[in-house]
């Protein structure tokens, strides 16, 4: 009876997960357009933009291989693998412990590696850049994220996420050095923004 | 027996270098060559992993040095490094027998070939300084002649040399690191030299002897010049050989001499392969990342591979120095475990350079381009090997990276210092070193297997033939297995940690659901195949979700590359671009890179050129001024070659005078 409920937590967070994704980037584009003194797009309109995208027939390049076909479900299947062993809404999930913290960062480092290749499989000149970019930013942002999982597990003792989330709750306070890894975390996370952006010019999210 | 058995495999390999001189004429005779050569290997790689009643077999044999004879010991660590080394042989031999039809000269290989395979084998199993040392240099001069294979290009000439000249530098160094260890009474068999004590300057001086003369085979910066010239001049089934088996007879080495040999570790011990380890490390895929030739950038990643192997064995003399008996295992299975799987997946990625190269016959990744399409079975294959080695789960290369943080978490255990202070800056050092690894394998991958073709070669290219596919094959799902499964491989590994390091880690095999917790599951744990599985799952069921709601539909259009796609290939993007951005930010600090622009004045219809001046400065600084002080020296000695008979005479009595006064001392 356990066993059921705690698949039932597990797979509630990741749909939860999964919903609230796009929504984040429906809030930050709203608030872009708040500063701006726009009105902007209303939250959901991220989750709106996909479902009439998924609706639509996939474009192939004519020298795409199976590679590009399979990238988009290889880089969302690792993704979402990652974000739903991050204990976000309960800690202590069934699975969290398949994958610690370094595990995670792993993860996502694989979906960037097929991402990457993806960008290469055409041979257009822009794929490259993106990719190259891709690559550039993603070997400065993993050691940096990295220490700071080095900082928070000097600290806590552990790589697993559930217990650094437990130690947090349990042990509040503040010590300068958490709150370094909080703003280093925070330039990675514009730095992979960023680098998302082959164009340079600014997408709107 | 098992050691028995082994030794007679030994001495067929070296029968089967003789059959190979006298049977040249034999057209078959390079697949019988290597037929018995995979059957060797096997029987070889059977006697390691056979259960040995005792945990430590030896014998000795009359031969070498009368009265002494030459030592031969299995014992868990031997046992280890025999499998791998004959997994290795046993790989590149199937290979060989379609590969190897493409050499055209194959009396070059197939003699030292066999000779090579068994001079690793009784490195491996030598128990005595005296057999090590012969097996040692047999080893390195059978993987010379293998070198120069095609010594009709200069290059690999040259290659050849500097192989040479460093193999007989490191083989010195060795020498006198087994003299330090014997000491006057001349003890050598490794019993004596383990119950000898040693001081703390002697413990030292073997160190760093120890670190010059394996880590100048194993390839660790800054001794590592020769390996990214010798090791592509052979032909692919040798590179395989001397990039994922050879540096690990070396690693053993080092192995053997410092945590077996040696007696206990001072936690400065510690200090020396650490610092050199992440050097390698670093300097390994920088150069890695810059490479257009696809076997020597396969071998700059060997160096950084051999630099997170040294890092881990540098951590476990730490733990056991400070008596830290788990994670000393823990570190020290990490390295063990490393050493296994680099040995699967290096061998992977050479075998595909090989049939890349037996393809399409070119090696410059700048020419190639599009092999998805025309060499389907090899782009699969060599995928997997580069998401293996760039540390990705939930292949093996990421377990035993995950293992080394792993135990670089546990450092604040250490009560020196030092060691504390330096073990995180190595941590990051490791984790630039596998995120510019994996960086360096998407501009391999993307480069030459993805995109346009960049020449009519590339286009032609074909898949090789069934054996070389086979083998890669086996050789993914065994890199599959070691990343689903590693619970086994560290159950394999802990005898060995108990022996060396004396801990061993938490037997895995009995937690739940086959994950692996190097200290506890509350600390940290990974479970490869529950990844795995999830990730397949959540792929299938986005795609059955998208085409089930969604459509399903495709079609191919043009693309778009911000207006119509050129036709020429060469307007892709290129390896040396992709390269641009570390190149300019990391390598003005690492090779002292000069990019000079070229560009006409406006209506000047001159072609613009950039150039790119890289630079190694480990050369220019430290073999550079080493090379122009043995030309003066030599030069300056060559007045004595040219002297009269009455100052030759007068020489030779000074030299005698001198050698009576000093013994008279």
């Amino acid at each position: 009876m356990t066993f059921l409920f705690d698949l039932m937590a597990q797979g509630i967070q990741m749909l939860l997960v999964l919903a609230l994704a796009p929504l984040l980037i429906g809030f930050i584009r709203k608030q872009k357009a708040r500063l701006l003194r726009r009105k902007g797009p209303p939250i959901i309109q991220p989750w709106r933009d996909l479902i009439r995208l998924l609706r639509k027939e996939v474009v192939l390049a004519e020298n795409a291989s199976w590679l590009y076909r399979s990238a988009p479900y290889l880089i969302f299947a690792m993704t979402w693998v990652a974000a739903s062993l991050v204990p976000t809404f309960a800690t202590g999930l069934m699975f969290s412990w398949s994958a610690d913290l370094i595990a995670i960062i792993a993860l996502l480092g694989s979906a960037r590696f097929f991402l990457a290749l993806a960008g290469m499989d055409i041979g257009t000149s822009f794929g490259g850049i993106g990719s190259s970019r891709e690559a550039m930013f993603g070997s400065l942002a993993e050691p940096a994220t990295i220490m700071i999982v080095f900082t928070v597990s000097y600290i806590a003792g552990t790589t697993q996420l559930s217990e650094i989330a437990a130690y947090m709750a349990g042990n509040l306070g503040l010590r300068a050095s958490v709150g370094m890894a909080l703003v280093a975390l925070l330039i990675v996370a514009i730095a992979c923004r960023q680098s998302s952006n082959p164009s340079g010019a600014d997408d709107g999210a | 027996m098992p050691l028995y058995l082994a030794l007679i495999c030994v001495g067929a390999l070296l029968a089967v270098s003789v059959y190979a001189i006298v049977q040249r004429r034999n057209p078959d005779i390079s697949r019988n060559v290597y037929r018995l050569c995979i059957a060797l290997c096997g029987i070889l790689f059977l006697a390691a992993v056979m259960p040995r009643g005792a945990h430590v077999v030896s014998a000795t044999l009359p031969l070498g040095l009368p009265w002494i004879g030459m030592h031969f010991r299995i014992d868990v660590l031997s046992a280890f490094f025999l499998a791998v080394v004959n997994l290795g042989g046993a790989a590149a031999s199937a290979y060989a027998i379609g590969y190897g039809a493409h050499e055209k000269d194959p009396m070059r290989v197939l003699p030292f070939y066999p000779a090579f395979l068994a001079g690793m084998n009784v490195v491996v199993l030598a128990d005595d300084a005296f057999a090590f040392l012969v097996a040692w240099e047999f080893m390195s001069l059978a993987s010379w002649a293998l070198v120069l294979t095609h010594h009709h290009e200069a290059e690999n000439r040259r290659a050849g040399f500097i192989y040479l000249l460093m193999a007989s530098f490191g083989g010195f160094a060795l020498l006198m690191a087994f003299g330090v260890l014997g000491g006057v009474d001349g003890a050598y068999d490794f019993a004596s030299i383990r119950e000898s004590t040693k001081e703390a300057w002697k413990a030292g001086l073997v160190l760093a002897l120890a670190i010059v003369g394996m880590g100048s085979k194993a390839g660790l910066a800054p001794l590592h010049i020769w390996l990214p010239l010798a090791h592509p001049a052979a032909p692919s089934h040798v590179s395989a050989l001397m990039s994922g088996v050879m540096t690990k007879v070396a690693v053993y080495g080092f192995i053997r001499v410092i945590f077996d040999l040696l007696g206990p570790p001072a936690f400065w011990w510690s200090v020396e392969p650490m610092t050199f380890g992440a050097a390698s490390a670093l300097i390994g895929v920088l150069f890695a990342t810059i490479q257009s030739d696809l076997k020597k950038l396969l071998a700059y990643s060997t160096i950084e591979n051999i630099g997170i192997i040294f890092i881990a064995l540098g951590l476990a003399l730490a733990f056991k120095a400070n008596g830290l008996a788990l994670p000393a295992a823990l570190a020290f299975t990490a390295a063990l475990l490393h050493v296994f799987n680099h040995s699967l997946f290096k061998s992977l990625l050479f075998f595909g350079a090989g049939a890349v190269l037996s393809g399409s016959g070119e090696r410059s990744i700048e020419r190639l381009g599009g092999l998805i399409h025309s060499m389907p079975k090899t782009a699969f294959l060599f995928l997997g090997g580069c998401v293996a080695i760039s540390a990705l789960p939930p292949l093996n290369g990421f377990v035993s990276e995950w293992l080394v943080f792993q135990a670089i978490l546990l450092s604040p255990s250490l009560p020196q210092w030092t060691v504390k202070l330096l073990v995180p800056a190595i941590g990051v050092a490791l984790a630039l070193s596998a995120a510019l690894g994996a960086g360096c394998y998407i501009r391999v991958y993307g480069v030459a297997f993805l995109g346009r073709p960049r020449s009519e070669a590339a286009r032609a290219a074909q898949d090789p033939d069934r054996w070389s596919l086979g083998t890669m094959a086996v050789l993914l799902t065994l890199c599959l297995m070691a990343g689903l499964l590693p619970s086994l491989l560290i159950d394999t590994i802990s005898p060995a940690a108990r022996d060396f390091v004396g801990g061993r880690m938490p037997t895995q095999a009995e937690l739940a659901w086959l994950s692996i917790a190097p200290v506890a599951q509350s600390r940290s744990s990974y479970n490869g195949l529950l990844v795995f599985v999830f990730i397949l799952f959540s792929a299938y069921s986005a795609k059955w979700v998208i085409h089930k709601f969604g459509s399903s539909r495709s079609r191919r259009a043009p693309a778009w590359d911000c207006g119509y796609i050129e036709t020429s290939p060469t307007t892709q993007y290129t390896g040396s671009s992709f390269a641009q951005p570390i190149r300019r930010t990391l390598g003005v600090l690492a090779f002292s890179v000069r990019e000079r622009l070229d560009m006409p004045a406006p209506g000047d219809m001159r072609a613009a050129r950039l150039s790119v001046d890289i630079k190694d400065r480990i050369f220019d600084y430290l073999y550079a001024p080493l090379t122009r002080a043995v030309e003066t020296c030599a030069s300056g000695l060559n007045i004595l070659s040219l002297l009269t008979i009455q100052e030759y005479l007068a020489l030779v009595f000074g030299a005698l005078v001198f050698l009576l006064v000093l013994v008279a001392i």
